[in-house]
């Protein structure tokens, strides 16, 4: 049976034919001239990334292949043992690793350099089998290579320095220029006379220089973009750029204008798509329960697939909760036909991987390590009350035993202030939500004269702002926690302290401390001494369980709050 | 202008060099080897009001430096004991990090094992942990007396150990990684710098990397393995671990970078994080986007809180006595409130400590002779001074302890006052009753926690290093805890009273204080006490052998006519069986331990002591009773009431609290307002006509410039202008030029506008007031405030400065 390369890597992307029929057109042959740039865009894990790499790396990359025809094997065998040995034909950047100029260069003259990284180390997503031949050359003559092959070194070469646009395009230049034994082989076998007759001399194999998250170009050079874009044209070489991005080429625009890529776009997957990949997932000893994982991952599909679009996410979700499918299956409790019964057996921990799995707010270990831990028996007697629990405050600890996943984690998740540190950041909260004017209303030490004064000041208060009380769209608490001088912030500090206290230096301290766990934000600069202005970086959530761990009513201090 | 008037003049601290040590310890007097000395002792010095020798200030000395250095020894034994189950945990995590990942469910992507790590709110604190953390990771064994799961790790880690299996470990602060640049470059740096043999340094030998590159540490980690793969033995890749401490305080735009370039780096460098997070979980997650916690595999470390390890150090310390020097109640509290109310910060409370130790023997002539292992051969003892006596004859308790001496023995009594050779003799055998009481204290207060643990009734709980304070406080033995315990003890059932005498007894014997046995010689107060107790519950056997034999004879019986024995036996017993019960119930609804709930099932169901043991039992009970009570009574006294505790017990408190407390604004207004508090100079005397205000409402023309010009500037608005506040400061200091405040201000006012006459301050009166100078003294008067941060320019008005110190805000 003959698989072609093609058919390989259609067979590792479902759903992506298209696509890489689309780049390898652009391609062309491994000589053949290409358009300058292309950008490739698309949503977060769609496979831009994975897709270019197994392209490139199965048509230019040193893929051990195996042999699909007898006749064409000993050309392609030493296609491939050059291309292993050669200097690599593209360089792959990530742009976040590359946060400066200087650094894409670099690293790009270093791969393009030197041979392609070997694949059996190389890319999870993109697993190793399905490297294969080149499939390009058709020659037959190939006793004439071996004779030519010199003994290169393959020690990684020296690390070149290169610190501007122009020294990189005298790089490029100087690699396109580079002829080697890949060359010659392309042109002993004389098939590229045929595509381009006269200028056979001078013309090499293409370069690709793929960056990869290219919106970060925008930040760490956005003048290199426009370079980038006519980087065949300023080098006046065979060489290709290729973005990789998740925002659309408008973006990418500058001022003064430049050369347009050619986009190609990578869209959503659809429902049998990413049942397709999620296939592929399932690991090879399980493959006798092929069926129920079918049926399960149509399930984990429907279920989870309106809050998640992220097929990594879904991957995720999926590896974690079929070992706990199975498990009353493997376990002989359930049969495997009996469908409904698996359905609402799993259902209890789908509340809880959309809570807090998916969340992360506990991680892939701490799953599984609990869940298969954890006797099944309890999960699934408290199906029916798991979702009522609710997510009550990530400070306090979960009422009840119910949940015996959550009661673990939630102990971890107590973190305890100093006494008077509370009531700062209680104060805080106070002073950010609560507009100045009431202070005196609130915080005011009167005696028994007061009341009187507080309530017809009430009363003007409601009076004034009329029925904004409740549902008003100017709510502070709808608007988030505003600025307040550090000396208000005190002076309600004080206020809302039972016993006297005299100021001293921890209080400010504690101040500063509080400004470095984020929980107060500092909105003057750092270099203006005086007049400190802070904004309260807690939830309401996190202020109740304080307050009511010091005994201390927030509710009563709160203004236009609910 | 006077030459000692402006305050900006340098002072400069130039200490000796310490290069030109003397060999020998020469008392010589001259200026420098007292100099030298001075600084080879910390400073201490001979104490003149008692006449000290120059040998007794070294006694103080050395005393201080083994005191402290046995609590510092203690201390981080203690911290070290808290954590050890979370460094071992974390170990295991880390060396597990990448071998584990095969057995687990198969994952669509690899995800970077993160260990967060909940180290409390107290970030200053944190350096010294995560060193122990990091240590513990790199060294190639897991921290001893770990978990169990830990040894038989470690029994295969052995035999491939060695040091290039260890994990590397850096730790990056949050001051070192302001940009992503400086991230990576912090973290490269400092795992080239580990000087691991076989590695190379990619950045040497004319390779023109850039010292932020990732290629640098992927370089460096292959030529690490490569020196591995000598070896020929199959054995696990190292891990390279780093350390983010403070997570709050990071860039999180650069956190996010720098965790995607590490787990991009993963298939090829395998990355351990650890985050050290002060808050909760929720940072994290404000921290990161969704994208970059995805590539996360977090684990959760909760490390000891830091109030257990307070209450856990206060025990070790003083509760236990394991150290010389105690805190009185007073301080104690400042200790504590400090660190509860302020900052959780147990680094805090060493120093703290510290500073009460070195204080003690600093300036306490007594403190020579606070030493535990004082006798009467002691050294300390013949370098007593008649100043020394005196001193002893002065402190409350020795005062206290004579007058209790008086009725018994009055001859004794006055020797202790009068002979100063008898005091002499007599010191040694207070100081060792008063470590009797220690160690009587320790235990007989474990056996306080023993019973408060028993009970776990949430109005009961109170922590060790509370009811420490109230027995320090004196309050302990009068306050209602104790009776409430014991009438908990008094409703036990027969079965439960016996287990707790068992287990009371059980505690008693392993007490070091009873087991060690040693000084048989000396009676033990302790050992008869465990006499009592042995006896309570041979007798206590005995009879509920005998109840239970019966029960067991007619338990069918009892089974049949349930109800009705229930009857009787309530009758019989009237209110008390009924009140038990009720209390009973009340107990065994918060029993926690699983082996007293069953018993006492049991006991309800079968065991029910008849009539006539009913008698002895309650009489047994009622001496339980008494004897709780007694212990408590006996040997939890308050340490005020033993002789020459002052010794012992630091009590002050006012110097702790300017160093640890310090109250700026106080300070300053202090200093500005009422100038002489701190100057010390009797020529700020109210002027005799205002005998009815206070010195610090007024402005004397005699204070200080600035003071003066403070005082102006307090009556001040929001602005000031400048002018107004110079002719106000002229006016005044013309004030001080009339004869000391007898003529109306009107007067003074037109005299001053005429002729001004000058004088620095109340100097030279001769001289006169120059409208010059005045200027001058105004403007350096002003430029101190501007300097202390009272006033500062502004542009909206102009001759205008802006207040900005309290006041109308």
């Amino acid at each position: 049976m003959v698989t072609s390369p093609l058919q390989l890597l259609h067979e590792a992307f479902p759903g992506r034919a298209k696509q890489i029929d689309q780049i390898l057109g652009f391609m062309g042959k491994p000589w053949a001239a290409t358009p300058p740039s292309l950008l490739i865009n698309g949503n977060s894990s769609l496979g831009k990334t994975a897709v270019l790499k197994a392209t490139l790396s199965a048509m230019l990359g040193g893929g051990s292949g195996g042999g699909s025809n007898s006749t064409q094997i000993q050309t392609e065998q030493q296609l491939q043992e050059l291309r292993r040995r050669l200097p690599s034909r593209y360089a792959f950047l990530d742009c976040v690793e590359c946060h400066t100029p200087r650094l894409i260069f670099e690293h790009a003259i270093y791969q393009l350099r030197n041979p392609p990284p070997s694949q059996d180390k190389g890319s999870v997503v993109f697993p190793s089998t399905h490297a294969s031949t080149t499939g390009m050359s058709e020659k037959k003559e190939a006793a004439t290579v071996s004779r030519k092959r010199k003994r290169m070194t393959t020690s990684p070469l020296d690390w070149n320095k290169c610190e501007n646009v122009n020294e990189f395009v005298e790089w490029c230049r100087k690699i396109c220029d580079t002829k080697d034994e890949l060359d010659e082989f392309h042109e002993t076998h004389g098939n590229h006379r045929a595509v381009s007759g006269s200028i056979s001399k001078h013309q090499n194999e293409t370069r690709y220089l793929v960056l990869d998250r290219a919106e970060r170009l925008r930040d760490t050079a956005p003048t290199l973009i426009s370079v980038l874009m006519r980087l065949q044209e300023l080098t006046g070489r065979n060489i290709c750029v290729i973005l990789i991005t998740t925002i659309v080429w408008e973006k990418f625009r500058s001022k003064t204008g430049g050369y347009e890529p050619i986009v190609l776009n990578f869209p959503q997957y659809t429902k049998s798509e990413t049942v397709a990949i999620l296939r592929k997932d399932l690991p090879a000893e399980e493959e006798e329960d092929l069926d129920l994982y079918m049926r399960f991952v149509d399930l984990v599909y429907d279920v989870f697939q309106r809050n998640c679009k992220d097929l990594n996410e879904i991957r995720h979700l999926v590896a974690l909760l079929f070992p706990l499918y199975i498990k009353p299956v493997k376990e002989g409790k359930i049969q495997k036909h009996e469908g409904l019964k698996l359905h609402r057996h799993i259902q209890a921990y789908f509340v809880e991987a959309m809570d807090k799995l998916y969340l992360r707010e506990i991680s892939s270990t701490e799953w599984s390590d609990r869940t298969l831990s954890t006797a099944s028996g309890s999960m699934s007697g408290g199906s029916g009350s798991t979702g009522g629990g609710g997510t009550g405050g990530h400070v306090s600890t979960a009422p009840g035993g119910d949940r015996a996943l959550t009661t673990a984690l939630d102990v971890q998740n107590v973190f305890d202030l100093p006494y008077y540190t509370k009531f700062i950041l209680i104060a805080s909260f106070l002073a950010s939500y609560n507009p100045p004017r009431l202070d005196m209303r609130y915080f005011a030490k009167v005696s028994s004269t007061g009341s009187k004064m507080t309530k017809r000041s009430k009363v003007a208060a409601a009076k004034k702002h009329g029925h904004d009380s409740m549902g008003s769209k100017l709510r502070q608490q709808l608007l988030g926690p505003k600025p307040f001088p550090i000396e208000r912030m005190l002076a309600i500090f004080y206020s809302i302290l039972d016993e006297e206290v005299e100021e001293n230096v921890n209080v400010h301290t504690q101040i500063a401390s509080l400004v470095s766990l984020r929980m107060l934000q500092r909105v003057t600069p750092m270099d203006k001494l005086d007049s400190i202005k802070c904004k309260c970086n807690v939830s309401y959530e996190m202020i109740k369980t304080l307050a009511k761990s010091t005994r201390f009513e927030i509710d009563k201090y709160l203004y236009d709050f609910s | 202008m006077d030459e000692f008037d402006s305050l900006t003049d340098g002072v400069f601290f130039v200490p000796p060099s310490t290069t030109g040590k003397t060999t020998g310890k020469s008392k010589t007097t001259s200026g420098k080897a007292a100099q030298r000395d001075h600084f080879k002792r910390d400073g201490f010095q001979q104490l003149k009001d008692v006449n000290e020798p120059i040998e007794a200030m070294e006694i103080r000395h050395d005393l201080f430096n083994r005191e402290w250095g046995l609590m510092t020894g203690r201390i981080e034994n203690v911290m070290r004991n808290m954590n050890t189950v979370v460094l071992s945990a974390i170990y295991n995590f880390v060396h597990n990090a990448y071998s584990r990942q095969s057995s687990n469910a198969a994952m669509p992507f690899l995800e970077l094992p993160t260990g967060l790590i909940f180290a409390g709110i107290n970030v200053p604190d944190h350096d010294l942990l995560f060193q122990q953390i990091a240590q513990t990771i790199s060294s190639s064994t897991p921290p001893s007396s770990g978990p169990l799961e830990a040894e038989d790790m470690e029994l295969d880690h052995n035999t491939t150990a060695s040091a290039s299996s260890a994990s590397h470990v850096v730790i990056l602060q949050s001051k070192d990684c302001t940009n992503l640049k400086s991230a990576q470059k912090s973290m490269i740096e400092q795992f080239l710098g580990l000087g691991i043999a076989g590695a190379t340094n990619p950045l040497e030998g004319g390779t023109r990397l850039q010292n932020y590159d990732m290629l640098v540490l992927e370089r460096w980690y292959q030529s690490l393995c490569e020196s591995d793969d000598g070896g020929g033995e199959e054995r696990k890749q190292p891990t390279l671990v780093v350390i983010l401490q403070d997570f709050e305080s990071f860039d999180y735009d650069t956190l996010q970078d720098f965790i995607t370039i590490c787990s991009n780096y993963q298939d090829r460098i395998p990355f351990v994080l650890l985050m050290g997070l002060a808050t909760s979980i929720d940072a994290l997650h404000q921290g990161l986007p969704k994208a970059v916690l995805s590539r996360l595999q977090t684990r959760k470390f909760q490390m000891q809180q830091s109030s257990e390890c307070l209450t856990a150090i206060i025990e070790d310390l003083f509760i236990h006595a394991n150290v010389g020097l105690m805190v009185g109640s007073l301080p104690l509290k400042q200790l504590i409130d400090q660190f509860i109310h302020y900052n959780f910060s147990v680094g805090g409370f060493i120093s703290n400590l510290k500073y009460i130790v070195m204080h003690h023997f600093y300036a306490n002539p007594l403190s020579i002779l606070c030493d535990r292992s004082l006798t009467a051969q002691s050294k300390a003892l013949d370098l007593l001074t008649s100043g020394h006596f005196d001193h002893l004859r002065m402190l409350p308790s020795f005062q206290q302890y004579v007058e209790g001496k008086l009725e018994g023995d009055p001859q004794e009594a006055e020797m202790l006052i009068l002979d100063d050779e008898f005091l002499v003799q007599q010191i040694p055998d207070l100081v060792q009753g008063l470590w009797e009481y220690h160690q009587n204290f320790g235990m007989i207060f474990d056996f306080l926690w023993f019973l408060q643990t028993r009970f776990s009734i949430s109005l009961l709980k109170k922590p060790k290093r509370a009811l420490y304070f109230m027995a320090l406080e004196g309050s302990l033995i009068n306050s209602s805890h104790i009776p409430f315990l014991q009438s908990l003890v008094r409703k036990l059932d027969s079965n439960n009273m016996m287990i707790f005498v068992e287990d009371w007894l059980q505690l008693f014997k392993e007490s070091p204080r009873c087991v060690s046995k040693e000084s048989t010689a000396l009676e033990n107060a302790m050992d008869r006490e465990l006499i009592v107790v042995q006896s309570i519950r041979d007798r206590m056997a005995a009879l509920l052998d005998i109840v239970s034999e019966d029960s067991v004879t007619s338990s069918s019986e009892v089974e049949d006519n349930g109800e009705e024995a229930e009857e009787s036996s309530k009758t019989l017993s009237g209110g008390f069986v009924k009140k038990r019960k009720l209390v009973s119930l009340n107990v065994y609804a918060h029993e926690t331990d699983g082996r007293q709930t069953r018993i006492a099932k049991k006991t309800r169901e079968t065991t029910r002591i008849p009539k006539g043991a009913l008698g002895a039992y309650t009489l047994l009970v009622k001496e339980i009773d008494e004897t709780i009570s007694r212990l408590f009574r006996t040997y939890l006294v308050c340490h005020t009431s033993m002789p020459l505790n002052e010794i012992y017990y630091y009590s002050q408190i006012a110097i702790q609290q300017k160093a640890f407390l310090p109250q700026p604004r106080a300070s300053i207004q202090t200093a500005l307002g009422q100038p002489e508090v701190y100057l010390n100079c009797d020529c700020c005397r109210p002027p005799s006509g205002s005998a009815g205000q206070s010195l610090a409402d007024m402005v004397l023309p005699t204070q200080h410039d600035t003071c003066i010009l403070y005082k102006l500037y307090v009556e001040c608005g929001r602005m000031i202008n400048m002018y107004d506040w110079f002719t106000a400061f002229g006016m005044i200091l013309e004030r001080g030029e009339q004869p000391a405040g007898v003529e109306e201000p009107l007067a003074k006012k037109r005299a001053g506008a005429k002729g001004s006459r000058a004088g620095s301050k109340a100097k030279t009166k001769a001289s006169k007031l120059d409208q010059k100078e005045v200027q001058a003294r105004f403007i350096s008067g002003v430029a101190e405030l501007q300097f202390m941060g009272f006033i500062k320019s502004t542009t909206r008005k102009t001759d205008h400065v802006m207040r900005l110190t309290w006041g109308n805000i």
